[in-house]
């Protein structure tokens, strides 16, 4: 399948984002910072991509697919998509979790990374990051927490030295290290990230996803890392 | 023309191939009700959860059962409304990709034309016009089908759906979820007559309202919690089904349709089947009762709706949102 193109979905965040990569690396992407207009242009992009690129769906080889933490709403039209799509064309799906995508970025800069999503509700979903041998190694497992909470991590790695080998402080990257910019930069030694980082990019999820192995469509689920609001949908229901 | 139809507006993720519009090759529905039950009602987030694990599994049951590979299809269908949009997305999402890797036509489908048209599977030469009575969880509508695609509201709910209310009073009487089921089957020991429960808006016009026989069905058990469920339960299915078939009945005389049909969850019930089963014949028209499984969410109907709409319309566009308001395309 390494000659074949790799097809990457990323809707974590209010972002829409696809990417073609092929054997040679990226060939096109399209990014919509328009915000949660996941169900509506998720399809047509990637309509739009194989047109322009002339790389018909039926030379896609594999699926890269976000698999959050983020948006609820965002990641199921995604993977949604990356399955549905994976089950017609007969191919496998990598999945990626959203925090890796927003920390490979930055994978050749030597920094260690504070990968931050907005998860609303006045938390974040995060995890730090520092540079490894092939790639970014994560230092902590997926959270949820207040932005106050990871602020105290972030003081707490700092000053245990978590941020070694790099030793150049941390970049926190994402749009919930932009949303709660104030808190997490009055950290001594914490960097906001460029906006450019603000959301995960397809093109990296591509890159990424082609170190990874892929699984079958059926066993790719989201990554929630909260569990469901029970409030029962009375008005809404139709059954 | 072979449609690949999916649903997913709310609890049951669905999935059929359905040719011509008429012909059901395959029908697969997972139902999530054992989900929700401990919640007493449809939980939207745990429902769109839900939804990305089974869809993927059931629409490789039905393509399996109708015999069916990508390339055999023409078109893809998919409830892009009303429902729940967590919900609905998941099959819209699917549904578009399914079209695009294929390279066949998308179609969002009205979920409430799916249920108008659930009739016409079973029985193709079901007579126009005809008064659609569809009642479910979400909705109380009475419908004048003038012709096939062409809809006039007669009347509808001003509160409460009347599957809500069956949901609502099961809950309260302690019958457990879904309401509807559980109150046909414990009312078949009770005596009808028990309480004389409220009909509401009874006499005006076509609308309906169920919130007063809810609240007195509280009121009742309240002031007398001695009172047996099953009699409560079936005094209140008697005033709800009561004020249901007397205005079906009566729409039906005021358009003049030829035939009564029944669609939505409610339209299981026994009680109601039976009771539009009879007013339909003393009034000379014909009934028409879909099955049990044909007048709860299933994909077949939403495939005879999308082949029906894809000679109509055309295909969707691959950029139109999932509308969980969306309404039945009405003649004025
Ligand atoms: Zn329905």
């Amino acid at each position: 399948m390494t000659d074949r193109y790799t097809l990457a979905i990323d809707t974590a965040t209010s972002q829409v984002g696809v990417a073609l990569a092929g054997p040679g690396g990226p060939v096109a992407s399209l990014h919509l910072r328009q915000g949660r207009r996941h169900g509506e242009a998720l399809a047509p992009a990637i309509e739009i991509l194989s047109r322009l690129t002339g790389v018909a769906l039926a030379e896609v080889g594999s699926i890269a697919v976000d698999l959050g933490p983020g948006l609820f709403t965002g990641l199921r039209v995604g993977i949604a998509t990356a399955k549905a799509l994976a089950d017609a064309l007969g191919v496998p799906v990598v999945g990626c979790s959203s925090l890796d995508v927003l920390a490979h970025r930055h994978a050749s800069s030597r920094r260690s990374v504070a990968a931050v999503v907005d998860a609303r509700r006045g938390e974040v979903f995060w995890a730090l990051y520092a540079p490894a041998e092939g790639g970014m190694a994560p230092l902590t497992e997926p959270a949820v927490s207040t932005p106050e909470d990871l602020a105290a991590s972030l003081v707490a790695a700092l000053s245990s030295g978590l941020d070694a080998p790099a030793r150049g402080g941390i970049l926190a990257t994402g749009d919930g290290a932009r949303r709660y910019a104030a808190v997490l930069g009055a950290v001594a030694g914490v960097e906001i990230d460029h906006p450019d980082g603000d959301h995960p990019s397809a093109t990296v999820l591509a890159d990424l996803a082609a170190g990874r192995p892929s699984v079958d469509a059926a066993r790719i689920t989201p990554i929630y890392l909260r569990s469901a609001d029970v409030r029962i949908g009375w008005q809404q229901r139709d059954g | 023309m072979r449609i690949l139809a999916i649903e997913t507006s709310c609890d049951e993720t669905a999935a059929a191939v359905v040719e011509d519009g008429r012909v059901v090759k395959s029908s697969v529905v997972a139902s999530q009700t054992d989900l929700h039950a401990r919640f007493g009602g449809v939980v939207p987030e745990v429902a769109g959860r839900a939804h990305v694990e089974l869809l993927g599994p059931v629409v490789a049951e039905a393509m399996e059962r109708a015999g069916a590979a990508g390339p055999d299809l023409d078109a893809v269908g998919a409830t892009i409304g009303p429902g729940l949009i967590g919900s609905l997305l998941v099959g819209v999402s699917s549904a578009k990709a399914y079209a695009l890797a294929w390279g066949i036509p998308f179609v969002g489908v009205n979920h409430l034309e799916g249920h108008l048209h659930a009739a016409f599977l079973e029985d193709p030469e079901m007579a126009l016009p005809a008064v659609v009575l569809l009642v479910s969880g979400g909705h109380t509508q009475l419908v004048h089908m003038v012709a096939e695609g062409r809809y006039r509201l007669l009347g509808q709910t001003i509160d409460d759906a009347a599957g809500e209310a069956f949901d609502k009073v099961a809950r309260f009487l302690g019958l457990g979820y879904p309401g509807g089921p559980a109150i046909d089957r414990i009312s078949a020991e009770g005596d009808a007559t028990a309480v004389a429960f409220p009909w509401g808006l009874r006499g005006e016009g076509f609308d309906f309202s169920f919130s007063g026989v809810k609240t007195s069905v509280v009121n009742h058990v309240r002031k007398h919690p001695g009172a047996a469920t099953a009699d409560v339960a079936a005094s209140f299915q008697e005033a709800v089904v009561g004020v249901l078939v007397e205005k079906t009945r009566r729409a039906a005389a005021a358009v003049g349709a030829r035939s009564i049909c029944l669609g939505g969850g409610v339209a299981a019930n026994s009680l109601l089947r039976e009771r539009i089963t009879a007013a339909a014949a003393e009034d000379g028209r014909r009934a028409f009762l879909p099955s049990r499984a044909m007048c709860t969410d299933n994909a077949a109907m939403v495939g005879a709706t999308a082949w029906y709409r894809l000679r109509i319309d055309g295909p969707t566009p691959l950029d139109a949102a999932a509308d969980p308001n969306m309404r039945l395309p009405l003649e004025a």
